[in-house]
């Protein structure tokens, strides 16, 4: 019985147990199926930038073309009326749970919903959109059926705002709608287009007497009428849904199109542009803080995304633009192939859409992890207060505690019993973290798990090898503040003005390092980071939406501007940087005078913290390298070097940045060893006068001409200084004051930094990639080869600034002797290279090969040895390579014969083309078989040669294509004679040569 | 339809015409042809487009030799709406319309279609012509003086100026801070003038793109 009572027990408590158990499963199931059913659904409204203007194709465009009649009737291509591309961004989103992305068959209509319509104004949210069609490429059927007849030339786009209609009717609702509108309400893109076709010499003022009546309209009516199309929208929309206004892209590269727009010009239509957004996000704004009868606490939800700054060098008319230039004339699927130019014309394309894509993407993404994580920390409150109290892990529960943090004491859910920087973040809106060194940070606030990101690594391959889990993490740049600011803080104790402030996010390297939202100073749930080949920065820094910007120098972190919650920077968020002046590094270079061990930032030996560390392999392929400390090996002199050349440059180009009006400069006087001491300055000109005139100079006044390739001369620790003597390109290296442009002396500084029996390495800064600095190598006695400012590398000269006694006493003797030239050691043939990189090309019997791409405007010799270098080094098979100008252009083409063995190979031809996505054009390729090439009057000729025949053939690039025209055959007898037809023969070097170097 | 598909090969061979002729004459080299800039006038140049510059007046007398300056509104020579969609017809410009975005006052106008009935006046018309071959051309009224802008030109070359083409070697140019007229000869390194004898549709649809490059 008792047995009997004991197993009715034990079934009872199994069953208690399964019923729990069931229960929890139960409970588990109802909330999997809460989640798979919920329906995002996103809402795309707005103009042309909305609707993909410009991106054929459109949705809807064959039912144009050709008559779509279905029961009788015409179907209207209301896609293409609208002109609604299939590469639209928003059609690119993705969500959480919607497989694919929006423009996915199974998402229209479902997930998507898709109104914008090219040419939409505020208006059109409420009436209808009269769409004109004069597009002589329909076919006779359209017109047959009415769609576009002369009394029905069109149709009428319903209302934008009718879309939520259709939602509640069919019991939906939107959880983000997408907006893109305004724009074409002060029609800018209209404007530019006319200014261009007009030119800008035959109306003066003109443009901005436009534009400035477009501002006065705005103010008057259109800002407010833009309001209440925000306001329309979120209210038609619902308060669950989330308003994503996004702004408008810069148009037009201030460097680019200036057959129509001086810089000026193109500048001030940017900053009309920047302009326009940053009322749009005042409006977004305000609407955030208006109260309203739907949502009685709290104002609309609606969030502006900046897109500006991601289009940053990518406008009309830049190398790698993401927008259309003025296209002309009507494409065939514009609506109007009457006009004179396109609609296309000054939208983004294809890149465009994509960068869209992934401002409005990472905003999408961060909000849902938003809400997820509040639903989690709903969920564990609820579990806390209805449960037993246990401690609960909060965010912040993998970072070491903070020394002195009281043992016992158990943290408040959702809150850090010690003070930290997210805390302070959390409380203080505009956070100011000011003058901290990492170290400092690390000893106020704990030991942090810092991942240190260098701007100048692909953000992808720090994420890659970061640690899974929450990691706090700083973002840091290794550029410098630009010199203005530093002189304007020194005047200012210390502070910087808010536009000053803006300055260093907009001109400076901060924000072009890596995206163009830069953001930092967060939580980034890195586990959630799932493409890291494909850039996607769109998983960083959601759990918390602060959006910081902040730069550093010398291991101080500045915290320039902070917003908590915001993507937006209006001007009154902007923080004065108020770093004690006790703290400011010293501009005095004395202050260096400190040995230094490392050069040029000591930003490894500050942080003991992981750094991150990219594989060797992809580190190969960082061009150029960042400078990593390292010991100088054998070097003459390398005791004296003492001193941190990145000061020693600064200062050095704080004198030679006196700039007179061409850009010519003087340096009087530089003291080795000691840093570098400004003596006087005086008259313009005085190096090139130098170089012209040495008889008139005393040794004293000026350094040495460096004669190649007399490296005893030099030693460590000098400072290089390289003069373009007819004018010409500073190059990759300039310092700045002549950058990018071919009209001024070139001048450049640069650090020697070892000195080898026959070449000498350098350390240069370089603006283009934000002052980082840059190692060259100059092999053989050759500077201008490897490290030649000028754009004509004959004009380039070096003069060697060494003030030694021993160098004021080897300027009294007599000249001495040139050593005899080295040697090369790739004996036969290759590009002559060191680790650092590629010098040149040698023939193989100790000469350099000219190469020929001095002359490209925008394509330097250097790099194009470079670049043949990288496309030599990862093509497979490369069996020899060289050069020749084989579509006859002047400029050389690389040469490259591939394959396993003759069976199969392969002359390919490579064109370097900076214009092109990879900087290089592949021309074609022909058989190798039993091959040699020859040069005949400047033409390139095939030999192919067998046991039977011998073929001659000519190999040439013309309207764009590689062809080969055969020349002659020849039959070979008996006697095996080969006809010797006399060409030269083109020089091929194998592979392996510099591979081993 | 074979008409069209000629057109548009023609425009193709055309822009490939203009891009090749582009890029065989550098603007140095172009400058050095010409001898027309003094040394050091080339820097002076591109600094004053670099920046704004203040008046229309600095701006044309550091690009050009100004010749005449008139008031828009005490000059005799404008032409009225009707008028000047009648001259721009005599030459063979009636494809679009006539559209003016000044009063002549100098104010910024939204309306901007001219009529044919119109009495009104502008500083400056302007309307599109598209030559035989499928190229566009801006065509200018001002001061009652015709200006032609080969857009399709201008747009592939190479050149780093825009050209123009008048019927004389100078040009008129519209100040719409200070509402004047600026009659100028361009310096070669701003703009290049093409003088024809007369600007209408049928010099234009012979005019070649080599003939443009080479003045």
């Amino acid at each position: 019985m008792k047995n009997y009572k004991q197993l009715i027990i034990i079934i009872c408590s199994l069953l208690f147990v399964a019923s729990l158990l069931l229960g929890v499963k139960a409970r588990f199931a109802i909330a999997e199926e809460e989640e798979d059913s919920r329906n995002l659904i996103i809402v795309s409204i707005g103009d042309s930038y909305a609707s993909g203007e410009g991106i054929p194709p459109f949705y809807g465009q064959e039912d144009a073309k050709k008559a779509n009649i279905q029961n009788g009737y015409m179907t209207k291509p209301v896609g293409w009326l609208a002109h609604r591309s299939v590469h639209s961004w928003e059609g690119m989103l993705t969500l959480d749970g919607v497989d694919g992305s929006m423009s996915d068959e199974r998402n229209i209509g479902t997930h998507w919903f898709f109104v914008a319509a090219s040419g939409a104004t505020t208006e059109n949210l409420y009436y209808s959109q009269h769409k004109t069609v004069n597009n002589n490429a329909l076919d006779a059927m359209s017109n047959l059926y009415g769609l576009f007849s002369p009394d029905d030339s069109g149709y009428d786009l319903e209302p934008q705002l009718n879309v939520f209609k259709y939602l509640k009717k069919n019991g939906l609702k939107a959880d983000y709608v997408t907006v893109s509108l305004g724009g074409n309400d002060v029609y800018f893109a209209k404007i530019i287009t006319q200014a261009a076709i007009e030119g800008d010499y035959i109306s003066f003022y003109g443009l901005q007497k436009k534009i400035d009546s477009i501002w006065r309209e705005f103010d008057n009516t259109i800002q407010y009428r833009i309001k209440d199309a925000y306001r329309a929208i979120s209210e038609e929309a619902g308060t669950q849904a989330t308003v994503l206004v996004v702004g408008y892209p810069g148009l037009l590269s201030p460097k680019g199109s200036m057959v129509f727009f001086n810089t000026w010009e193109a500048q001030y239509i940017n900053e009309q542009v920047t302009k326009f957004n940053d009322r749009l996000s005042g409006i977004v704004e305000s609407l955030k803080n208006e109260k309203n009868d739907k949502n009685k606490y709290k104002g609309y939800n609606i969030e502006f995304v900046p897109v500006e700054q991601a289009f940053v060098g990518h406008e009309a008319y830049s190398k790698d633009a993401w927008i259309n230039e003025i296209i002309i004339p009507a494409q065939p699927m514009d609506l109007d192939t009457t006009s004179p130019f396109s609609a296309y014309s000054m939208h983004p394309n294809i890149k465009g859409a994509i960068a869209y894509r992934d401002c409005v993407q990472e905003v999408i993404d961060g909000l849902e992890r938003k809400r997820e994580a509040s639903k989690i920390q709903d969920s564990v409150i609820s579990s806390i207060s209805e449960e037993e109290p246990t401690p609960v892990p909060d965010q912040e529960s993998t970072i070491t505690p903070t020394p002195g943090q009281e043992s016992g004491k158990t943290p408040t859910p959702g809150q850090s019993s010690k003070p930290n920087l997210l805390d302070k973040l959390l409380s203080n809106s505009h956070v100011k973290e000011i003058g901290m060194t990492f170290e400092d940070l690390n000893a106020k606030y704990g030991p942090m798990e810092y991942l240190y990101l260098d701007t100048h690594e692909p953000i992808e391959a720090v994420f890659r090898n970061a640690p899974k889990g929450p990691v706090r993490f700083f973002f840091q740049n290794v550029g410098e503040i630009p010199g203005e600011l530093w002189d304007e803080s020194i005047e200012n104790n210390g502070k910087i003005s808010p536009s000053s402030a803006r300055k260093i996010l907009t001109d400076s390297d901060i924000c072009t390092g890596i995206s163009a939202t830069f953001r930092t100073f967060g939580i980034s749930k890195l586990n959630d980071y799932k493409n890291p080949l494909t850039k996607d920065t769109r998983y960083l820094n959601e759990l918390f939406d602060i959006y910081c910007y902040t730069t550093q120098y010398r291991n101080y972190l500045f915290e320039v501007a902070c917003d908590y919650g915001s993507k937006t920077f209006n001007e009154s968020n902007w923080v004065d940087i108020t770093l004690p002046s006790e703290d400011w590094p010293e501009r005095n270079e004395t202050k260096h005078e400190e040995p230094v061990p490392t050069m040029p930032e000591q930003k490894e030996e500050k942080h003991e913290e992981p750094v991150i560390v990219l594989p060797e392999e992809e580190e190969k392929h960082e061009e150029p390298v960042v400078v990593v400390p390292e010991e100088p090996k054998e070097t003459k002199a390398s005791s004296k070097w003492h001193y941190d050349p990145y000061a020693a440059l600064n200062s050095a180009e704080d004198v030679l940045n006196t700039i007179d009006g061409k850009g010519a400069t003087y340096m009087s006087k530089l003291i080795r060893n000691g840093g570098l001491t400004k003596v006087k300055q005086s008259g313009a000109g005085d190096l090139i006068d130098y170089l012209n005139n040495p008889k008139n100079w005393d040794g004293e006044r000026i350094g040495k001409v460096v004669t190649d390739p007399a490296y005893s001369e030099l030693e460590v620790g000098d400072i290089l200084c390289s003069v373009c003597s007819k004018g010409g390109d500073s190059g990759n290296y300039s310092n700045g004051h002549d950058k990018g442009k071919n009209r001024y002396w070139g001048i450049q500084v640069f650090f020697v930094s070892e000195v080898g029996p026959d070449y000498v390495r350098v350390y240069s800064k370089n603006n283009d990639r934000h002052n980082e600095m840059i190692r060259l190598s100059c092999n053989g006695g050759d500077f201008t080869d490897k490290c030649g400012t000028c754009g004509n590398k004959k004009n380039s000269h070096w003069i060697a600034f060494c003030f030694s006694d021993a160098v004021k006493a080897q300027q009294s003797k007599p000249e001495p002797q040139q050593p005899a030239k080295k040697t090369l050691k790739a004996k036969d043939g290759g590009f002559h290279t060191t680790d650092e990189g590629l010098g040149f090309f040698a023939d193989g019997k100790g000469n350099r090969m000219p190469l020929g791409f001095g002359e490209y405007d925008n394509l330097d010799e250097q790099y194009a040895v470079s670049k043949a270098w990288e496309i030599v080094a990862n093509t497979p098979n490369v069996e020899e390579y060289g050069f020749f100008d084989v579509d006859r252009d002047g400029h050389k083409e690389l040469v490259m014969k591939t394959g396993m063995g003759e069976i199969d190979y392969q002359y390919e031809f490579i064109k370097f083309d900076l214009n092109s996505m990879n900087d290089f054009d592949w021309l074609g390729s022909t058989d190798a078989f039993h091959s040699v090439l020859l040069e005949n009057k400047g033409y390139l000729i095939k030999e192919s040669i067998t046991t039977w025949s011998q073929t001659v053939s000519r190999i040439e690039y013309k309207n764009g294509k590689l062809k080969e025209t055969v020349l002659a055959e020849y039959e070979i007898g008996e006697d095996g004679n080969y006809v010797d037809l006399g060409y030269k023969q083109v020089y091929l070097c194998t592979k392996n040569i510099y591979l081993n170097y | 339809m074979i008409a069209q598909k000629s057109k548009r090969i023609l425009l193709l061979c055309c822009l490939l015409l203009a891009f090749l002729t582009g890029c065989t004459l550098s603007l140095q080299e172009y400058l050095s042809e010409a001898d027309q800039i003094p040394t050091g006038n080339y820097d002076r140049l591109q600094g004053q487009l670099n920046t704004k510059p203040t008046s229309a007046e600095k701006y044309y007398e550091a690009i050009s030799k100004v010749i005449n300056q008139v008031d828009v509104i005490s000059s005799d020579a404008v032409h009225t709406e009707a008028e000047a969609i009648a001259f721009f017809n005599r030459r063979g410009f009636s494809q679009y319309p006539v559209t003016s975005e000044f009063t002549i006052n100098g104010d910024v106008t939204a309306d901007s279609e001219m009529s044919s009935e119109s009495q009104g006046k502008h500083p400056l018309y302007t309307t599109y012509f598209l030559s035989e071959d499928g190229k566009l051309w801006t065509i200018l009224d001002m001061n009652g003086r015709i200006f032609a802008n080969p857009v399709f030109f201008n747009l592939s070359s190479t050149l780093d100026v825009q050209v123009y083409v008048s019927e004389t070697d100078s040009i008129i140019s519209y100040d719409g801070m200070e509402n004047r007229y600026y009659e100028t000869i361009p310096h070669a390194d701003t703009v290049r003038v093409k003088v024809v004898d007369r600007i209408d549709a049928e010099t234009l649809n012979g005019l070649t793109e080599e003939e443009l490059n080479n003045k």
